[in-house]
């Protein structure tokens, strides 16, 4: 990690930033430690690096009839592309308020892509497998960042001050977020420990069935 | 997988159609259409009782011989061909073919219908279906060319509906999704399936997983209330071709299913042919022939999959008899079965319990429909590859039929049919 901060503070020359990093650790009420939950960090101050929505291109494939990852956070005006990694056909489509499009993908290393102007949340279906189910989680805010297997979401190279900490997961009950109050990021964080309250059956997406046709 | 985009099928595809055609946003890459191959080699040894197939009262696909002697053979019991193709985006094309040495033409027709899907633009998706197809009765046939990936044979309610049970109709779904669970509404109306319910009632249940063909004729067992010989029914024949359309009339179904993501799903489904059972025409009655269908299936722990089906109607045909109140043949059945079922890795093992009844209402003394029977299926479905696999299986049915003792066979009968099929997509 010194290594990059190094290089970024090589890169960044005039700017007399400081960098930190910070994660959060998000639990269910049992405890237990959350898989795919956005954490999304509102600054209560001028970035001096402004965060270049846009620039990235982030992504959502198809695979086996699986759209994969199952959560994807953005930032609000954030390219996402779709390429289809299957030998056959998946119609994406979103009804939800936040996007509402429908993408044709033939086949094979076909990719279109979609550009997420709206805060919200964006559950992906496919109108060909029934089983497909991915959310894009789109944030008005500039720093977001998912938990992995261990609940734990890294949010590294922070600016230096106070932010205000949102989470949003699939379970939680319909169009809400958790706001925490805000914190302080200095030279050195501890984790932040987040519990959420989430649905006790979680929303999975589902492998093909067995046997059936594509 | 073969794909042709050839002229010719764009263009009989595209009549079809007519207008529908321009709503590909790709008219270019549409209406392509996709071939698959599904064979079924099957090697088969069981004693006793002779299967239906052979004019019998046997209960399974294969059986003994004449003597009730061991048969054990190899053959290719399948052979399907399914094409599919996507007109547009929203439509699409599904046809499926079959050979197998039971059926009494070379090739037939299993299904042929469109379905239009559109995208739904809210949490209510809608489809609508037309052609011939099976409706959605069975929960065990989720495979392709409607076979089980659980067993090779499917239950007593299932191997019915595969042999009597095809709509050649409309039908439209409506689904709500919600974030917890999913509920259906599906109506249909349909014609062409006048005479199911005869081999219910003339043959009893039986367990196999041949499907009849559009154009076949299933036959049944020369027992004395039928056939030109009978003084009961002599306009009826020796044979039924249930997919005909006798009186003209309209049948219906609906249903309603729910799944919640707990990992349950239940439905309830109703069916009435409304069949005139005093018309006969093509050498076939119509048959009044109702039944309700309920299913419930369970994730339950460890990895266990539980499924239970349950079916019971009624069906009629004839004229009042004898100046009474019952018509010639007036028959209540049922039956049911519950399924466990377990992965392990790619494979999967499943056992089931069937049991099944009819319930003769008429003229028990000259035309006995009445049966019982149970039946244990435990299978191990061998995942091989994509594309083809191994199930073995073993089936042991045991039934009592009154009326096997007009053809000189005890009432009560049992045998043990042990498979192995050896399932190939190309
Ligand atoms: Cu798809």
């Amino acid at each position: 990690m010194k290594v990059s901060v190094t290089i970024l503070l090589m890169l960044l020359g005039s700017f007399a930033v400081s960098a930190a990093d910070f994660s959060v650790v998000v639990k269910d009420e049992n405890g237990a430690v959350v898989e795919n939950a956005v954490v999304s960090l509102e600054p209560k101050f001028t970035l001096n690096k402004p965060m270049n929505a846009g620039q990235e291109v982030l992504e959502m494939g198809q695979r086996g009839a699986m759209f994969t990852p199952f959560v994807l956070p953005v930032h609000v005006g954030t390219k996402v592309s779709f390429p289809n990694y299957d030998e056959f056909r998946h119609q994406v489509y979103s009804f939800s308020k936040a996007k509402r499009f429908e993408l044709r993908l033939y086949g094979q290393d076909e990719s279109k892509s979609v550009i997420f102007e709206n805060p919200g949340v964006v559950a992906l279906g496919c109108n060909i497998h029934d089983n497909m189910l991915a959310y894009i989680y789109v944030s008005e805010f500039p720093i977001v960042a998912k938990t992995g297997e261990d609940g734990v979401a890294p949010l590294s190279e922070l600016e230096e001050g106070s932010y205000v900490v949102h989470i949003w997961h699939p379970d939680m009950s319909s169009g809400s977020k958790m706001t925490l109050p805000a914190i302080t990021v200095g030279d050195q964080n501890d984790p932040l420990n987040a519990t959420v309250k989430l649905r006790s059956i979680r929303s999975i997406q589902k492998a093909p069935a067995e046997g059936g046709d594509y | 997988m073969a794909r042709f985009e050839g002229k010719a099928s764009q263009a009989v595809l595209a009549f079809c159609m007519g207008g529908l055609i321009g709503q590909a946003a790709n008219a270019a890459e549409f209406p392509a259409v996709d071939l698959e191959l599904y064979s079924d080699l099957r090697l088969t040894t069981v004693a006793g009782e002779p299967t239906w197939f052979k004019d019998w009262l046997g209960k399974l696909r294969y059986g003994g011989d004449w003597q009730g002697g061991r048969q054990t053979k190899l053959r290719l019991s399948e052979l399907s061909l399914i094409a599919k193709s996507d007109i547009t985006w929203d439509l699409h094309a599904f046809v499926h073919a079959k050979f197998d040495p039971e059926q009494d033409k070379p090739a037939d027709l299993v299904e042929a219908y469109l379905r239009y899907r559109p995208v739904p633009t809210s949490r209510w998706q809608y489809q609508l279906k037309a052609g011939l197809f099976f409706p959605h009765i069975s929960r065990e046939h989720t495979s392709v060319a409607w076979t089980s990936p659980y067993t090779i044979t499917p239950s007593a309610i299932n191997s019915w509906i595969g042999e009597e049970i095809r709509t050649l109709g409309l039908e439209a779904k409506a689904t709500l999704k919600l974030d917890q669970q999913k509920l259906s509404f599906t109506g249909g109306a349909f014609g062409f399936n006048d005479p199911a319910g005869t081999l219910l009632a003339f043959r009893g249940w039986a367990l196999g997983d041949y499907k009849v063909g559009a154009f076949s004729r299933l036959p049944l067992p020369p027992i004395s209330s039928i056939g030109p010989d009978s003084d009961f029914l002599r306009f009826q024949p020796l044979w039924v071709n249930p997919v005909r359309e006798v009186d003209n009339k309209v049948g219906y179904y609906g249903a309603v299913d729910w799944s919640h993501k707990v990992g349950f799903k239940a439905g309830a489904f109703f069916y009435d042919n409304r069949g005139d059972p005093e018309v006969i025409k093509h050498s076939q009655y119509g048959w009044d022939t109702k039944f309700w269908n309920f299913y419930t299936e369970v994730e339950a722990p460890m990895g266990i999959d539980l499924m239970a089906q349950y079916l019971t109607g009624n069906t009629k045909m004839g004229f009042f008899k004898y100046g009474g109140d019952f018509r010639a043949v007036d028959v209540d059945y049922a039956s049911g079965f519950v399924m466990a079922s377990r992965k392990f890795g790619k494979h999967r093992l499943s056992v089931r319990r069937d049991w099944f009844d009819t319930d003769d209402n008429s003229f028990v003394v000259e035309d006995n429909n009445n049966e019982v029977g149970t039946a244990w299926t435990v299978a191990f479905n061998a995942h091989l590859g994509n594309k083809d696999s191994i199930i073995a299986e073993m089936l042991h049915v045991n039934s009592t039929r009154p009326f096997r003792e007009t053809v000189w066979y005890d009432a009560q009968q049992s045998q043990t049919l042990w498979q192995l099929s050896y399932r190939r997509r190309f």
